[in-house]
């Protein structure tokens, strides 16, 4: 779904068992591989586009609102840029706060959910109702309140997307390392006599792992949407940085008078970006779900 | 502009703002002649009847003295829906800035009032007869000392500009149709007050008093959601928070000059759709458009871009507790250091003007006689060579993180100071914060924003603001000369003999800077070229009662 | 059931309390203070320290929490400085707009994710397939602050068919303003015409809310809809010489619970969520006010619509809990183990 809040698993859906066998290898043009390559292109392109081009960053009036050309591709912004350009560097912004920002909250939230899930102690209920209560909350608004009062500009993007996410990762964490736990080996690793840190990063964390990871490549593509939503609705990056939800906003008022490339361009490379990282997290799910 | 706009709070300084608050109406009944009849009936068709306006919000609460009164939306109807008892006559603006009708600020009018008089310490004024107000009540003096008496307990605005800037101490009722102000002094600034500030326009106190409960003894809940003045516009209906439609009253005292159009305001939020509208026609007019959204309109033959000279100003505000900024020469190398021509290309795309005074070009009393500042960063490292800080020092520059704008003039700004060893750190944080560190923290070296409206209307004004014990004096401004100016300012009631020291209180302004002027900003609307007529408001409303739609 | 509801109504009490706590402590790490906003910008020390003692600022902080949540259990969230009035009035004028904008887009969601699933489910191949999976998968991934411009570029500019996307229309003099929401005044003084209105200014909003997040309930239905064709009863209703409308009663009937169950968390989440659509749109409901609110640093009303939400939200889940279970009796027994 598009907007910014992620929607919560269906409870328990009874799992129908697949009718895929288990390969060694997956196909060439899997998702995953599709996924991954697009990936590595948008990062490609975000580092060495803006590098490359970078005379066509240069504002220049005579060229403003050019419709896409072979010279410019996707067109030009209405102070003479080149779109594709300003695209590719728009890139750097989103794909860095949302990769930043969800690893954050992937290590801080894993940590707090290893530990509450291990532990199992009565604090670990307080929280979990805490975290409803935080949950019921719609994330953009919850972002929004951080950087009107925390300021905006990419690194209090990078924490309010990290921050957002957290509880997604403590529930996530908490819940496989309750499983883990279950394990015959870690009631064997416990009655061997290991430290509880010890059964935590051999045992437990390994198992963990997977599953945060997955959570990582979706989280970071929502994340993408909340920046370019925070972007669209005027807060977050610092002026004049390139921002695909910006830059969606600066379009809407040209809508009328026909320069459409404004909006479907940056709209374009979300919804690709958005879509890659899901084909790879989706991709990682099945892989689980076969073993 | 942060680009959800537009119910943003003017913050402390804005008081001004607050001052600023009307003028309603008046289309040039003694100014230029402009009968907004004429035009229409000229060109054979028929005048339009109703018009649309899309804003960033409309008002929600139209007490003339709520604190909510502060905000631009709230102008946009008390200023049509109450009547000052004088009002400023208006004349054309200059056709390259659009056309339309701007502020004679010397000419004051009689609106509620017909006419007044000074003498010992006390206005008096002769109230019209036979006006009515919505409810259908006459308008009286006592009406009048209700409105003042309201303002003295809720001690809101309204307080602030009776005692402030009106000077007024206490209003009683010489008989049905005579009122009296005592005032401290000739309390020159009085009459452009009134006019401007809607805070103090008369309420219908007959109406307002069936409203008053044990609870709310000024009818503060009533007054918010009704209409009880003696204005040229009534509200024919209200979707709070979507749409407000005013409607002309035919009982208007001044029928020569009523309003012809209904108006209906829509909110909408996003200043693109606002302007997306207005291209299609589906309003007439669009508020609060983004400087790059202008710049797209004014290239659209349909449209027409309306620029007022007017008292929003990007300015930076020094605080003089800070041991480096309180050297006089300081600030005069920082101020003769301000690129003002970058800085209108390069920021405003050409759209702005140089500040020679921290007074508004428009106001009565304006004088850029003393200015001596012409950009030059010679002058100004011989200025810091000569202050006691030879080798420079750091500051940090504060500014509100929701302006974009202000994040490129602030950029231009450190490298220029850099060159006379002013290293500045630029701090771009969240309004709110910055408004209660500067106003109540005052732990800011220096502050800049560019929504200031700060005045009345007349030169004066900046004493009431910047004078021992100003209201807007929150970095600790000291000058005797300024505060010697605004004494003799005070003591004169024509204009004539007040002049030199409307000028002497700017040179001292100029020669001891309190604040740092980066470049005056255009009050801007964008309209279809069919509307005619539009006039200015230094509230940043719109007055409608003079507007015409062919 | 009934003892089942009441544990779940009672348990909605310490998470709200939660919350309540939560926005306090939030409210004392924040740098601005509250009593300088709430003063005015005119505001004189004196008046700031007066209105400190109005808010309670000046006493300890267990105090203040009390005084805090005594306000609002008697509704009182404070006055708005934007729009000066009481924020519980300016939430309560607001909400009905919200609520029709978000039924409606769940509504249309949810006919349009069922509609696809019944024609795509159980399909591998073939245009329908590719159809489902793309929107099954694309519909998660286009944001609603791209497809909302596309639809006004679309159906306000290209071709007209729907009026200027600015606010919900039908209004006017002769329908008086009830609950604040366009269509459901319009219903309530039975006016036909300012009905039609509201309605063609409701479908680019809805529209756009539906295409945006009726992909999660279209995936849970569509899986849902496999699972329970391939359980036995249905084969049963087959060989039984069941018509085929019958076989997808029992399977709709048996799929709906999960299907439901999403719907209700789109739901939930879009209360307080349409922000972006909201603004888009003009639409004059809670998700502009919070923008507003946050932008120009209103602080009682964001206390109020954080509030406000998130409590609405926290209802919508209970009665979808409850609804399930009682069309699936068996969560209650799950739930209970």
């Amino acid at each position: 779904m598009s907007g910014v809040q992620q929607i919560p698993q269906v409870p328990q859906l009874p799992q129908v068992p697949q009718a895929e066998t288990p390969r060694a290898r997956g196909p060439l043009l899997s998702s995953r591989n599709v996924g991954l390559a697009i990936l590595a292109l948008i990062v490609v392109g975000a580092v060495i586009i803006p590098w490359i081009l970078a005379d066509r960053l240069e504002t220049r009036l005579g060229d403003a609102l050019l419709g896409p050309s072979l010279s410019h591709p996707f067109g030009t912004d209405p102070v003479g840029r080149d779109l594709f350009a300003r695209v590719a560097e728009a890139a750097r912004t989103d794909v860095t706060v949302a990769v930043v920002g969800v690893l954050l909250s992937a290590v801080i939230g894993g940590m707090i959910g290893v530990v509450v899930g291990y532990s199992r102690g009565r604090w670990s209920g307080l929280l979990m109702r805490g975290l409803d209560a935080f949950q019921a909350f719609p994330l953009l608004v919850f972002a929004l309140l951080l950087l009107a009062f925390v300021g905006g500009g990419v690194s209090t993007l990078i924490i309010a997307v990290g921050f957002v996410n957290i509880p997604i990762f403590i529930r996530l964490v908490r819940a496989e390392t309750l499983a883990a736990s279950r394990l015959p080996y870690v009631d064997a690793a416990t009655c061997v006599g290991c430290s509880t840190p010890r059964i935590l990063w051999r045992h437990i964390l390994p198992n963990v792992l997977t599953g945060a990871l997955t959570q990582t490549t979706t989280a970071a593509g929502y994340a993408i949407i909340l920046v370019g939503a925070l972007g669209f609705l005027g807060v977050g990056t610092d002026p004049g940085a390139a921002e695909w939800g910006v830059m969606i906003q600066e379009g809407v008022q040209y809508m009328t008078s026909g320069q459409w490339w404004l909006i479907a361009f940056p709209g374009v490379a979300i919804v690709v970006t958005v879509v890659a990282l899901q084909m790879v997290g989706e991709s990682v799910v099945k892989a689980r779900r076969v073993r | 502009m942060s680009k959800v706009d537009s119910r943003r709070r003017r913050g402390g300084l804005r008081l001004a703002c607050v001052a600023l608050g009307l003028t309603v109406m008046t289309t040039a009944c003694g100014g230029g002649g402009t009968s907004s009849t004429g035009d229409a009936a000229d060109s054979g068709k028929p005048a339009k009847t109703s018009m649309s306006v899309a804003a960033g919000a409309i008002a929600e609460n139209i007490d003339p003295d709520a604190p909510s009164a502060v905000v631009v939306a709230n102008y946009q109807t008390v200023k049509n829906v109450y009547e000052p008892l004088v009002r400023f006559g208006y004349q054309a603006n200059d056709a390259d800035l659009g056309g339309g009708l701007k502020l004679d600020t010397q000419k004051v009018e009689p609106a509620l009032a017909t006419s007044w008089e000074y003498a010992d310490n006390a206005w008096t004024f002769k109230l019209r007869e036979g006006v009515k107000s919505h409810a259908g009540n006459e308008f009286t003096s006592a009406d009048v000392v209700w409105t003042y008496e309201r303002s003295k307990a809720l001690a809101a605005t309204g307080a602030l500009l009776w005692t402030k800037f009106m000077g007024v101490s206490a209003v009683e009722a010489v008989d049905k149709y005579t009122v009296k102000f005592t005032t401290d002094g000739a309390s020159p600034m009085l009459l452009a007050t009134m006019a401007v500030a809607s805070y103090v326009r008369p309420i219908d106190s007959t109406e307002a008093k069936k409203h008053v409960t044990a609870d709310d003894k000024w009818a503060a809940k009533w007054l918010g959601e009704n209409a009880a003045g003696f204005g040229a516009y009534a509200i024919s209906d209200w979707q709070r928070p979507r749409s407000i439609t005013l409607q002309p009253r035919p009982d208007y005292w001044d029928a020569a000059n009523s309003g012809n159009l209904a108006v209906t305001t829509q909110a909408v939020t996003n200043p693109a759709q606002r302007l997306n509208a207005l291209t299609k026609g589906d309003v007439d007019i669009a508020l609060g458009l983004t400087p790059q959204q202008v710049t797209t309109a004014s290239q659209n033959d349909s449209l027409t871009v309306v620029k007022f000279n007017a008292n929003t100003r990007a300015f930076v505000y020094p605080n003089l507790d800070d041991s480096n900024i309180a050297d006089v020469k300081v600030r005069q190398a920082m101020w003769t250091a301000v690129p003002t021509k970058d800085i209108i290309e390069r920021v405003y795309n050409g759209d702005a003007f140089e500040l020679k005074s921290p007074v508004s070009p428009y106001i009565a009393g304006y004088t850029d006689e003393f200015f001596r500042y012409d950009h030059s960063m010679e002058k100004a490292k011989a200025l810091m060579a000569e202050s006691s800080k030879p080798n420079g020092f750091k500051s940090e520059l504060y500014y509100s993180s929701e302006e974009p704008i202000l994040q490129q003039v602030a950029e231009i700004l450190k490298s220029s100071w850099a060159q006379i060893g002013i290293d500045i750190q630029l701090k771009a944080e969240p309004n709110a914060q910055l408004q209660t560190r500067n106003f109540n923290n005052h732990d800011i070296p220096l502050y800049m924003e560019d929504l200031g409206a700060t005045e009345v209307p007349d030169a004066c004004s900046i004493g009431a603001l910047w004078a021992k014990g100003g209201i807007a004096n929150s970095n600790n401004y000291h000058d005797d000369t300024f505060n010697k100016a605004f004494e003799d300012c005070l003591d004169q009631v024509e204009f004539a003999d007040r002049e030199p020291a409307m000028k002497q209180l700017q040179k001292a302004a100029i020669d001891n800077p309190m604040v740092i002027p980066i470049v005056g900003l255009y009050s801007t609307t964008v309209i279809r070229s069919n509307v005619q007529n539009l006039a200015f408001d230094p509230s940043g409303a719109t007055p409608y009662r003079t507007v015409t739609v062919k | 059931m009934v003892r089942y509801a009441t544990v779940r109504l009672i348990t909605i009490v310490p998470v709200t309390l939660a919350l309540m706590i939560l926005t306090f402590i939030v409210t004392q790490l924040l740098p601005t203070n509250p009593a300088v906003v709430a003063a005015g910008p005119l505001a004189t020390p004196e008046q700031v320290a007066q209105m400190e003692a109005r808010l309670g600022l000046d006493k300890s902080i267990p105090e203040q929490l009390v005084a805090f949540l005594g306000r609002l259990f008697t509704g009182d969230l404070g006055q708005s400085i934007g729009t000066g009035n009481a924020v519980i009035e300016d939430l309560v004028r607001r909400l009905p707009s919200t609520m029709v904008l978000t039924t409606s887009g769940v509504l249309v969601g949810f006919v349009l994710a069922i509609g696809l699933a019944v024609v795509t489910a159980n399909r591998e191949r073939g245009v329908l397939a590719s159809v489902g999976k793309t929107f099954g998968g694309l519909g998660s991934s286009v944001p609603d602050f791209v497809v909302g411009p596309i639809l006004i570029l679309l159906f306000y500019v290209a071709i007209p068919v729907f009026p200027v996307p600015i606010g919900q229309g039908g209004s006017g003099a002769d329908v008086p303003a009830v609950t604040g929401a366009a269509l459901l005044d319009a219903v309530i003084a039975g006016n036909g015409g300012a009905i039609v209105d509201a309605l063609t200014h409701l479908a680019l909003p809805s529209l756009t809310l539906a295409l945006c997040y009726a992909a999660p309930i279209y995936r849970v239905a569509v899986s849902s809809i496999e699972e329970i064709s391939r359980r036995r009863f249905v084969d049963y209703v087959i060989l039984n010489g069941g018509s085929n409308k019958l076989r997808w009663r029992y399977v709709l009937e048996n799929a709906f619970p999960p299907i439901l169950t999403m719907s209700g968390l789109v739901y939930g989440l879009l209360i307080g969520g349409a922000v972006v659509v909201e603004a888009i749109f003009s639409w004059g409901g809670i998700g502009e006010y919070a923008v507003e609110s946050i932008t120009g640093n209103d602080f009682f009303a964001i206390q109020g619509f954080v509030m406000v939400t998130a409590v609405l939200s926290m209802l919508i889940y209970l009665s979808v809990d409850l609804i399930h279970a009682w069309l699936d009796p068996r969560t209650i027994k799950r739930s209970a183990s």
